[in-house]
């Protein structure tokens, strides 16, 4: 038996490492970045990723997008600045297998650039007669489900674990954070964020951690005046020497263990049920604060 | 294992993995597959769906008797 190397597969495999090491190696809270870790996320999520979105390049008979000829599906990749040129084969193979060695960067641009490339809308609408817009829109419409459900493809067990806490889920999805800080209100969003992808959730953790730090200066003067005033905030109606000790405590925890700071010498969290406890702990007090803050400025105001 | 772990593991695999872009063959398959294998290890199940659907390779039957002159056409 003879075994030949496809240099194909290798290069594939090349890019879908590089992808798995931005993942891995993430730390960054540029929108721009964030947009390709979430294009990763659902690549990952999506075993099928590069055939659908194929399809869609190729403008396949059942869905919203242009329809790309062989001559087409070329000079798609050509305008992009991409050397390939199709071998006849069958369009929508081929153009998965081109997909499959390009960078998460140059996913980005084939979507952007060339899948929604208004051109070949109009050009499509001129010659069938249809209405170019109304194309256009469903066509991104088709897209985000694509997207979504690609990054759905493995949520069941993490749905399933997220719908066993209510209150958690309220404060994940529900609360729209809009202090007048707005470093505040990112890092609270980005902790959110990346608490749903599971490799992320250590640097969540840490994120969240920032905010409370944050939040601590929120108001005028010193970190233990802004502090002490946030207290008196939240414990109106209850008691301060908890809220106070709950602040002392979830400090204590963020210096102790490796989340404010990353000696050697700082304790591990280990297991993923801690990080959740800790995660959702301090999430609640967060939104305490944010609740209070917010009805004391409507009060001021 | 965490992250920084992971990360360098990872490396250190797809440098192996390199190595047998240009000189894979029939003696080291066995090889190039249990290395694929551990590299599995490091994959949650929809990363080794998509990786296990790479071919790296393809296999061809070579005739022994391909210049053999007693065949029967």
């Amino acid at each position: 038996m003879e075994i030949v190397p496809i240099d194909r597969g290798f290069r594939q495999a090349e890019t879908f490492f590089n992808d798995l090491l931005f993942k891995l190696e993430f730390n960054s809270i540029l929108p721009s970045d964030l947009k390709l870790l979430k294009l990763v996320e659902a690549r990952h999520q999506n075993p099928d990723f590069e055939s659908e979105l194929a399809e869609f390049i190729c403008g396949e008979a059942n869905n919203n997008f242009p329809y790309r000829s062989s001559y087409f599906i070329t000079k798609f990749f050509k305008d992009l600045g991409f050397d390939f040129s199709h071998d006849g084969s069958t369009r929508r193979f081929w153009v998965r297998d081109v997909l499959l060695e390009l960078s998460i960067n140059e996913i980005s641009l084939v979507i952007e650039k060339g899948l929604f490339n208004k051109r070949d809308f109009r050009k499509e609408a001129k010659e069938n007669g249809t209405d170019q817009a109304e194309n256009y829109k469903n066509a991104i419409t088709e897209f985000k489900e694509f997207f979504d459900e690609s990054l759905a493809a493995d949520s069941s067990i993490d749905l399933s674990f997220l719908l066993d806490f209510n209150l958690n889920t309220e404060l994940l999805f529900h609360n729209t954070i809009t202090t007048k800080d707005n470093v505040l209100n990112q890092l609270i969003q980005e902790a959110k964020d990346r608490f749903f992808i599971p490799e992320d959730q250590q640097i969540a953790l840490e994120k969240l951690w920032d905010a409370f730090e944050r939040l601590k200066t929120y108001f005028e003067g010193n970190k233990k005046e802004s502090s002490s005033k946030l207290v008196e905030l939240i414990s109106k109606e209850f008691n301060s020497e908890i809220m106070e000790s709950e602040f002392k405590i979830l400090t204590k925890i963020g210096n102790d263990y490796r989340i404010r700071h990353h000696e050697t010498y700082k304790k591990e969290l280990n297991k993923k049920e801690h990080t959740y406890y800790l995660f959702f702990r301090m999430l609640s007090l967060i939104d305490l604060c944010l609740s209070s803050i917010e009805t004391n400025e409507n009060i001021t105001n | 294992m965490n992250n920084t772990e992971k990360i360098e593991k990872l490396k250190l695999k797809i440098s192996e993995l390199k190595e047998f872009r240009s000189k894979l063959d029939s003696d080291c398959l066995d090889k190039f597959n249990s290395l694929k294998k551990e590299i599995c290890e490091l994959l949650d199940d929809n990363q080794k769906i998509k990786f296990n659907t790479i071919e790296f390779y393809t296999e061809s039957v070579t005739s022994l008797n391909a210049d053999d002159d007693d065949l029967p056409f």
